[in-house]
């Protein structure tokens, strides 16, 4: 190839360059305006003091922070308390999903014993079924359990903890379990060897070391409690105990229209602490959701 | 026991292969079931070392564990003696052999990684697996309204009802009020027909009226006290509020000879009622007011024989009208009925094959659209003399941040018919009506698609990013050379490659949005509906279709219809997956990964 055809091709590969520039930016740019429309759009709606959907407009025309004040203190809609109960539920069950996940993982990576394998797979498997699928299953099972146990039971919260928990169990022992693979098992041995208990091992040695996925697996799991819709609304039915993915949807129901202005600024507290968990901890779940629970 | 091959740890990091020398090394040993084993032979076997036994620890940790696993035993003792007394047994077997498995990884030596799970496959059991057994028991029974209980349940709540015989004895009554607990009443009867002497009924116990320490207060002239003690007579007055809904319902007196008051003449009299149903034998029951004989026909107790038979054979009241059944009926195994309603009832295929076709179209465009608009911005923002490309798209990150649930809420409000800003502004600008994003069958469908091609892209767009970002630079120089054109490319080198390394997210997204409940029923609660027939809606996947069954208003709970299609979404989520690990042979890289 001559040296005249090279120039060419890197000729017309600057103009692509310089014609796609702008072309690109103006993509970006109609991109972001998709993203953005609605969230510009319900800001604008939470400072609107009219606060109905009829009469909104872009810029209100009188602006101020009246439907805050209205969504904290309304007793018909009680926001602080659902965003409260939102916060409670998903805190213990990421809490705890960690601990009961940490315990399994430690077995399943520390321990060879008859059964192993089997039960690996077995739990891989089970958790292909979400148990948002055994919906109806579970709110009889709920029920039962609460006509002897009522704080277990169906408008509890007890009850509601012990299902996420149950449903989160599965992918995030796998995903630890790769984890602790990882920690040499050299210090384990010295340690057991200095005359430490597996309880002890576990607590003081693993446990330290593995922070990074058990904060993963927290943050997942409180993420994913905090979005559950199905769940809390089956076995939820009291105002009051209701959490924030039900109690949003009742502002819609009730009066959509002229509630539109409260209902946004509900809308834009309960979204931005997840907002700023997922921007903050991206990482984790590009890499959560990219190597899942396989690859460890 | 398990002598784990060292082919089972092929490959990994050096953890992995000390497993293998471990496992090998305690095989060689004799001692295989644990690697801990082989951990106390090299650091000289000490006994206590050993992990084991319920006796290992301090005598506290020792005493501990032991009353912590006692308190468990008595609670599932109890637990499941209600459970069984309730009928439900498929429950109560599991928890029982739960709470063994508990028992036997703290008493059994070789079950010592267990009690590490316990709590974990204790949840796991009760949470998701006996959820997914019952769900197949109730798809093959007649579980709905009308028979929501189980047989003991159901004879339970029979042989509580009561009625007032027509000879039976009657009082006049005067009510009074404890002053301790606001809650509790007691009535003073004084005979009309078929008793002898006053009495003082209380909730659950029957006094003589001579009996009663009238204390400071005396009979008034009617012979009723005007107070007793801890007690305060209720005026006229304030009895009218509590009559219906506190005085008529409450059972005064000994259980034996429950005192209520008449449900023909509630203010006049209150007479000794009788239980209304008995059960002669366990598949009869006798109505003791009728002479009505009922036996259950699937859980429902439906009359066959009485002082009245037409001439068709029905039984009858005394008037000729049959007799309905009686609720509340039992459920019992109807075995393939909710499937036959499903395959053969054209009023129910029809709908559903509409629900099953749609779920199958969401999924499919869900996914389509959202990676065609995430690759799309991939590849434009992968130019790397963009400035502040990481800043956009973390930017562009922002719809997948927000919890879908307000997403879906925000967007309903944007495309409300009439007063949204999208229909609003279709109005002002093009002078026509906009489209009924929630009224319409078709764009529903539409709506439905824009919210999750929202939601969904900047996923889309993070996953290209980074396998865009894998694929090398030399093969498009290559291409350019050999004078490929830029679709060629894209068709040629970048898609395929692409779609290797997105290919099992994608399917994982489609088995993913194949049962988006939070979409679909926060958007428009399936609707609009298809028809008055059914609960399906236009709108409507298999999952918010379950949902409606189950817990739909006005339309009764169907548990095992419900439970039916669950199966259904079973079947399809198994499939998805078996593709998926087919397409991925990630299936093998588990099991070596184990």
């Amino acid at each position: 190839m001559s040296s005249v055809t090279m120039d060419i091709i890197a000729n017309k590969a600057k103009r692509d360059r310089w014609l796609g520039y702008f072309g690109r930016l103006l993509i970006v740019l109609a991109a972001l305006a998709f993203a953005f429309f609605p969230i510009i759009w319900i800001f604008s709606a939470s400072i609107n003091e009219t606060g109905t959907l009829n009469t909104q407009r872009l810029i209100p025309a009188k602006a101020g922070f009246e439907n805050y004040r209205t969504l904290l203190t309304d007793d018909i809609h009680p926001f602080a308390r659902w965003m409260w109960n939102s916060i409670k539920v998903s805190s213990i069950t990421a809490a705890l999903t960690v601990l009961v996940c940490a315990l399994g993982a430690y077995a399943f990576s520390r321990f060879r014993f008859t059964g192993r394998r089997n039960l690996m797979l077995t739990i891989f498997l089970v958790q292909v079924f979400p148990n948002s699928l055994t919906i109806v299953a579970t709110f009889l099972l709920v029920q039962t359990i609460g006509r002897h146990i009522p704080s277990f039971g169906l408008n509890s919260h007890g009850g509601l903890i012990l299902v996420y928990l149950g449903g989160a169990l599965g992918i995030n022992t796998w995903l630890m379990k790769g984890f602790f693979d990882s920690i040499p098992r050299e210090l384990d041995e010295s340690a057991r060897i200095d005359g430490a208990s597996d309880w002890l091992i576990f607590w003081r040695i693993i446990f330290p070391l593995v922070r990074p996925i058990l904060a993963v697996v927290g943050i997942l799991s409180f993420v994913g409690t905090y979005g559950d819709v199905i769940i809390a609304l089956t076995l939820l039915k009291d105002k009051d105990v209701q959490t924030l993915a039900i109690g949003l949807n009742r502002f819609i129901s009730d009066s959509f229209n002229q509630q539109w202005g409260v209902f946004s600024a509900g809308a834009l507290i309960g979204a931005i602490p997840i907002v700023i968990v997922i921007l903050t901890f991206q990482r984790f779940f590009v890499s959560g959701l990219t190597e899942g629970a396989v690859k460890g | 026991m398990e002598v784990a091959p060292p082919t089972l740890f092929p490959k990994g990091n050096d953890c992995e292969r000390s497993d293998g020398a471990a496992a090998a090394l305690s095989a060689e040993a004799g001692a295989p079931e644990d690697r801990m084993t082989t951990d106390s032979q090299f650091a000289g076997g000490a006994a206590q070392r050993r992990p084991a036994a319920i006796f290992s620890g301090s005598l506290l940790t020792v005493v501990l564990r032991l009353v912590a696993l006692a308190a468990i035993d008595a609670f599932t003792i109890w637990f499941v003696a209600q459970l069984a007394t309730e009928g439900e047994w498929i429950l109560a077997i599991l928890i029982a052999a739960v709470t063994l498995l508990i028992n036997a990884a703290f008493l059994i030596d070789g079950l010592y990684p267990y009690r590490w799970f316990s709590p974990g496959l204790a949840l796991l059991i009760l949470f998701i697996v006996y959820p997914t057994i019952f769900t197949i028991y109730v798809a093959f029974t007649n579980y709905r309204d009308g028979n929501l209980l189980t047989k003991p349940q159901a004879r339970d709540v029979l042989e509580d009802q009561l009625y007032l015989p027509p000879d039976a004895p009657t009082y006049s009554w005067t009510a009074f009020r404890s002053t301790d607990d606001p809650t509790e009443y007691a009535l003073w009867l004084i005979p009309i027909q078929g008793a002898d002497r006053p009495i003082l009924a209380k909730e659950g116990e029957t006094i003589p009226a001579d009996e009663v320490d009238l204390g400071e207060f005396t009979l008034d002239e009617d012979g009723v006290p005007t107070g007793l003690p801890g007690y305060e007579r209720l005026a006229r007055g304030q009895l009218l509020a509590i009559l219906d809904s506190v005085l008529s319902q409450t059972e005064f007196g000994d259980p034996d000879a429950v005192i209520k008051l008449s449900p023909r003449r509630p203010l006049q009299e209150a007479g000794v009622f009788r239980q209304k149903y008995s059960f002669p034998d366990d598949d009869t029951l006798y109505d003791n007011e009728t002479g009505v004989t009922y036996k259950p026909v699937d859980g429902t107790y439906t009359p066959v024989d009485g002082p009245y038979v037409n001439a068709e054979g029905q039984v009858t009241d005394a008037e000729g009208n049959p007799l309905p059944v009686i609720r509340p009926g039992y459920y019992v195994v109807t075995g393939l009925d909710n499937f036959e309603r499903l395959l053969r009832n054209d009023r129910i295929r029809g709908p559903f094959v509409r629900v099953f076709l749609w779920t199958i179209a969401h999924a499919f465009f869900t996914v389509f659209i959202t990676f065609s608009l995430g690759l799309f911005l991939a590849i434009v923002l992968n130019a790397k003399f963009m400035p502040g490309r990481a800043v956009m798209r973390t930017a562009l990150l922002v719809p997948y941040a927000i919890p879908a649930f307000i997403s879906v809420l925000v967007w309903k409000g944007l495309l409300n018919e009439q007063l949204g800003i999208i229909n609003k502004t279709i109005h002002s600008v093009l002078g026509v009506s906009g489209p009924g994003w929630t009224s319409s069958a078709a764009w529903v469908k539409v709506g439905i698609l824009l919210v999750q091609l929202w939601l969904g892209f900047p996923y889309m767009l993070l996953i290209c990013t980074g396998a865009l970002q894998s694929i090398p630079n030399d093969i498009y120089e290559a291409a350019r050379v050999d004078g490929a054109n830029i679709f060629q490319q894209f068709w040629r080198l970048t898609l395929p490659l692409l779609l290797v390394a997105v290919g099992p997210l994608l399917i994982a997204s489609f088995a993913f949005n194949f049962n988006n409940f939070t979409v679909v029923e926060l958007f428009n609660k399936g609707g609009p509906p298809i028809s008055p027939d059914t609960a399906a809606g236009h709108s409507d996947i298999l999952i918010t279709y379950t949902y409606d069954l189950a817990f739909g208003s006005g339309r009764g709970a169907d548990y095992g219809f419900a439970s039916t299609i669950t199966i259904v979404i079973f079947l399809m989520v198994a499939t998805i997956t078996f593709f998926n690990f087919r397409f991925t042979q990630s299936w093998e890289e588990i099991s070596e990964n184990v």
